[in-house]
């Protein structure tokens, strides 16, 4: 079906007929601002197709114009069939028609079906899926019929393509299936697949933990068992094979041979040191004799050569004598002259200090004059300074005298600007009564004017007294009187009546100024850095000159005598040191000629004592004695070499007795040992075996083989149960792929054109996108934005008129404002899904925004005729 | 008393007996899970073995599902998911490249589904 043509008569403002003509295949747009009547045809063209003829309700009442009347409306559609012009009319003689070519086919209740067949049957049909009015962009806007038709629609058409939904997700069946298994499965485990606590799985592992560690304790304790039952065998085999008789005798017949070895080594150990000895001692007779020998011959011959040397020696030691009191007597005279030339140096010294500090006391005693002569003045020009300073702060300044020139100025001229206005008397006195005419004291000059400012009496000497009345009286007289008070004020401010005595007092102190000026230099000439300074500096001055200074020699003679002293102790200092150095040298040769000489005596006396002690020696005799202790030292060497060689090996026999003594001393303590062990493990084995310990650990490995038996089908369970839920849910959701696979491919490139690779998910229950995914993100389309939304549904309704159109079922899309959210450069991406998609369809946009659908381009329509 | 796939249910209930006192012991014992029309028939022939040596041994056993050898899939569903859910459990238990253990897997989860959808629920 395809609109061609639209009449409205008495609908909304369209009291007189209005047509829309001239609707093409493809896009038209009907572009119009607000209140111009675009939702107006909208609900116009539901009433025709979806409200009875029949119908008085809310929905056609809504149609009907403020001043009453029976709306109408006629549309012109194209089927396969041809031209047909449908209409209603409700309210007033209401009625259904449907004609083609100028002949009825149907009214009434015909029509009423004739247009439902024409839909396909429901009350919404796909126009509710297609039609979109304003304000109502998301796909689940709407009342709940309208819903409901949607959805019904939605579900006609897929399933007409797919097949049902339910035959094809399994329906009611899968789910009850699912949820069986999911219920089952969840007494077993948590959501993430885990033993649930509390469940008969996670019951079972406790079990087996609980029984494995039960089992182990017992393991454990078996083992302890058998550990110290075959611990307690080996120690009472080796206990018996160290008590063993003939393991004693044994024991003790070889600590009794190595005891017997080591004993004779011992005694052959003595033998060796007695030989030894004996050696020594032929040895240190034998040197003795040899050395005696010796002695003679050498002392004989040293005797005679000492004598010679003590005697050069000694003839040294005078000489040397003799030169050291030579030096120590001239180090004496040097050290005199040094010491009388020092005290010479001294008294120069003090000489030229005393000629100084008189030179000193003389330059001081003229600054001291100079200084007191300046303190003086000083004084004086500081007082001159405080005095200046004292005047120069009494009376006006500069700016005080300017301020009082200023205001007087002001008062001479408000006077004059009084003066000029003001009644004057002017007086011109005949000759001979000069002076007869005052005002008060004063008199009145000749031809002066005399100016009256207030009444005044005038006394004519002779005549009377004349007043004078100057009515208002002069102009200014408030501001004299101010200036005057103004005057009055600033004189009285420094202390003054009158102006004379401010300008007087003014003047003296421009003069203090003056004078301050002067004495200020003055006194920063005589003490720049003050008095108390000069004074400073004159208490430091040296003491005047005492009366035995007066007395001293110049200073030129007191210098030169100091310069000769000086030179004369050097010269005597250096001789004094050359002289000390020679002393020192003889010092050291006298006790170095003492040294050779007490030597040459030693060794003279050491050749005579030699001599001496041989002396009743005979030299060949000595030679005698010599060979035979040799003799008998060679005889003591073939002994010991003798018994040596027949010494048994002393620490060979020691390691021996060592080692058999440590074996008796181990199979004691061994002994000691094995014991007390025995009988520990003999309790231990005693106690264990009254607990039945190894039947005990047999019951413990049979309950733990019941239970991982019970674990292993529980968990047997878990599996299977988790294998069915899997397939399960791939099942549904393969099939719920394939059941939107239509839809989905109709709406994968409108998508693409505003999101490349995003993929709508849809719900089963409400066949509609319930998610966007996006680079690789899952969006609820509920938190998407509002433009987003209305995108998604404004393709999704494409798809599925493009859907019904390829199922044969054409029906026009018609969007009232849909795209009231979106972007400009959006919107231009959704006309280009609108063309793309128009091109077997049939697509009416009404809009208001003329602007933004400029852009969209189609076939422009237009609402003709009409009285608005 | 909890029973799962290949148990033997005489023995499980052999197990939950108590030994002592039993002429004065009256017992009610609720059969749960999954067992073959064999362990059904195991089970109450133990249940009547031990009957007499209680004051009252009463079993219920309504609790405990029935696992079926199956063999027509058509008995699940026609088409659709469940039949392809079916299809695919099936063509896994009859596998020989997967493991023995995934087999019986498969083949357990067969035989659950089909006794979800011809029992209903429980």
């Amino acid at each position: 079906m395809k609109l061609r043509a639209i009449t409205l008569k008495d609908v909304r403002r369209f009291t007189d007929p209005v047509r829309i003509d001239g609707i093409a295949d493809g896009v038209n747009v009907l572009c119009a601002p607000n209140e111009f009547g675009k939702s107006t045809v909208f609900d116009a063209l539901r009433a025709l197709f979806f409200v009875p003829h029949s119908s008085r309700g809310k929905e056609i009442a809504q149609l009907r114009p403020h001043a009453g009347g029976a709306p109408e409306v006629t549309v012109e559609i194209e089927t396969p069939e041809g031209i047909f012009h449908v209409s209603k009319r409700w309210f007033s003689k209401p009625e259904a028609r449907v004609s083609r070519a100028g002949v009825l086919i149907a009214q009434a209740d015909m029509a009423e079906a004739w247009i439902g067949q024409l839909l396909g049957g429901g009350d919404g049909g796909p126009s509710g899926l297609l039609w979109v009015r304003q304000g109502l962009t998301s796909l689940a806007d709407g009342s709940n019929k309208e819903q409901q038709a949607a959805l019904d629609a939605r579900r006609d058409l897929l399933s007409s393509v797919t097949g049902e939904v339910e035959a094809m997700t399994g329906g009611r069946r899968m789910d009850a299936a699912l949820a069986r298994c999911r219920e089952e499965l969840a007494a077993y485990t948590t959501a993430t697949g885990k033993p649930r606590a509390g469940g008969s799985w996670a019951e079972a592992v406790q079990q087996v933990d609980a029984l494995a560690a039960d089992r182990d304790a017992f393991a454990k304790r078996v083992d302890t068992l058998q550990s110290a039952l075959t611990e307690r065998t080996k120690f009472k085999r080796e206990l018996a094979e160290i008590e063993a008789p003939d393991a004693i005798a044994d024991r003790q017949a070889r600590l009794a041979a190595a005891s017997a070895l080591h004993k004779e080594a011992l005694a052959h150990a003595d033998k060796v040191a007695a030989a030894v000895r004996a050696l020594e001692s032929a040895t240190k007779t034998a040197e003795r004799a040899q050395r005696d020998l010796a002695t003679l011959s050498t002392a004989r011959k040293d005797q005679s050569d000492a004598l010679q040397k003590d005697k050069d020696a000694t003839a040294k030691l005078k000489e040397a004598i003799a030169a050291r009191a030579e030096a120590e007597q001239a180090h004496k005279d040097a050290i005199s002259t040094h010491e009388t030339a020092e005290a010479r140096l001294k008294r120069a010294e003090e000489l030229l200090g005393q000629v100084q500090a008189r030179a000193a006391a003389l330059a001081a005693n003229e600054r001291r004059t100079e200084l007191q002569d300046r303190i003086t003045k000083a004084g004086v020009a500081r007082q001159a300074v405080e005095t200046a300073t004292a005047e120069a702060s009494v009376g006006p300044d500069i700016a005080g005298i300017d301020r009082l020139r200023g205001l007087t100025a002001a008062l001479a001229t408000a006077r004059a600007l009084r003066d000029s206005t003001a009644t004057r008397v002017t007086m011109r006195y005949t000759p001979g009564h000069e002076g007869s005419v005052r005002d008060g004291d004063s008199l009145l000059e000749h031809d002066k004017a005399h100016p009256v400012h207030t009444d005044t009496v005038l006394h004519v000497d002779g005549l009377g007294a004349l007043t004078i009345h100057p009515g208002e009286g002069p102009e200014g007289l408030a501001d004299v009187t101010r200036a005057e008070r103004d005057l009055a004020k600033a004189l009285s401010g420094f202390g003054y009546s009158a102006i004379e005595e401010a300008l007087h007092a003014h003047h003296k102190r421009q003069e203090a100024l003056g004078r301050l000026t002067g004495v200020q230099a003055e006194l920063a000439a005589l003490a720049p850095k003050g008095i108390e300074d000069l004074q400073r500096q004159l208490a430091a001055l040296p003491m005047a000159m005492s009366e035995d200074q007066v007395d001293l020699p110049e200073a030129d003679e007191a210098e030169a005598e100091w310069q000769a002293a000086k030179r004369q102790a050097g010269e005597f200092a250096a001789t004094r040191e050359a002289v000390r150095e020679r002393r020192d040298t003889a010092r050291t040769k006298g006790a170095e000629a003492t040294v050779r000489q007490e030597a040459a005596a030693e060794r003279l006396e050491m050749a005579s004592a030699a001599l001496r002690r041989l002396a009743s020696q005979d030299e060949a005799e000595l030679a005698v004695q010599t060979k035979q202790a040799e003799t008998m030292r060679e005889q003591a060497e073939v002994e010991l070499k003798d018994i040596r060689d027949t010494a048994p090996d002393i620490a060979a026999t020691a390691a021996t007795l060592k080692r058999v003594q440590s074996v008796a001393d181990a199979a004691r303590n061994r002994i000691d040992a094995l014991r007390p062990a025995i009988a520990a493990l003999t309790e231990r084995i005693s106690g264990n075996a009254g607990e039945a310990v190894e039947e005990q650990l047999q019951e413990a490995d049979e309950k733990l083989e019941l239970a991982r038996e019970r674990l292993a089908r529980v968990e047997r369970e878990v599996k299977v149960l988790q294998r069915l839920q899997g397939v399960l849910d791939g099942a549904r959701s393969e099939a719920r792929d394939r059941y939107f696979e239509p839809i989905a491919a109709e709406l994968r490139p409108l998508m693409h054109l505003l999101w490349p690779d995003a993929e709508l998910n849809w719900a089963d229950d409400s066949l509609l996108p319930q998610s966007l995914t996006r680079n690789g993100q899952v969006e609820s389309v509920d938190v998407l934005s509002g433009g987003t939304q209305e995108q998604i549904a404004f393709l999704v309704r494409l798809a599925f008129a493009r859907l019904l159109a390829k199922g044969g079922r054409h029906a026009p899309v018609i969007l009232d404002d849909a795209l009231v959210y979106t972007d400009d450069d959006r919107i231009e991406r959704m006309f280009d899904a609108l063309h793309r998609q128009a091109g077997d369809l049939q697509i009416i946009v009404l809009s208001c925004r003329q602007r933004a659908f400029r852009e969209l381009g189609g076939k422009a329509l237009q609402i003709i005729g009409g009285a608005r | 008393l909890p029973l799962h796939e290949d148990e033997d249910t005489a023995k499980a209930l052999d197990a939950l007996l108590p030994t002592a006192d039993r002429r004065n012991t009256l017992l009610r014992i609720k059969a749960g899970g999954w067992t073959s029309l064999a362990g059904h028939a195991a089970l109450r022939a133990a249940a009547q073995l031990h009957a007499p040596e209680f004051a009252l041994l009463d079993l219920i056993a309504n609790g405990l599902g029935t696992l079926h050898n199956i063999t027509d899939l058509d008995a699940i569903d026609q088409a659709g998911a469940m039949r392809l859910a079916a299809e695919r459990l099936m063509a896994e238990a009859n596998d020989d490249a997967l493991a023995e253990s995934d087999r019986d897997i498969a083949a357990a989860a067969l035989n659950r589904l089909y006794a979800y959808t011809t029992e209903g629920s429980r």
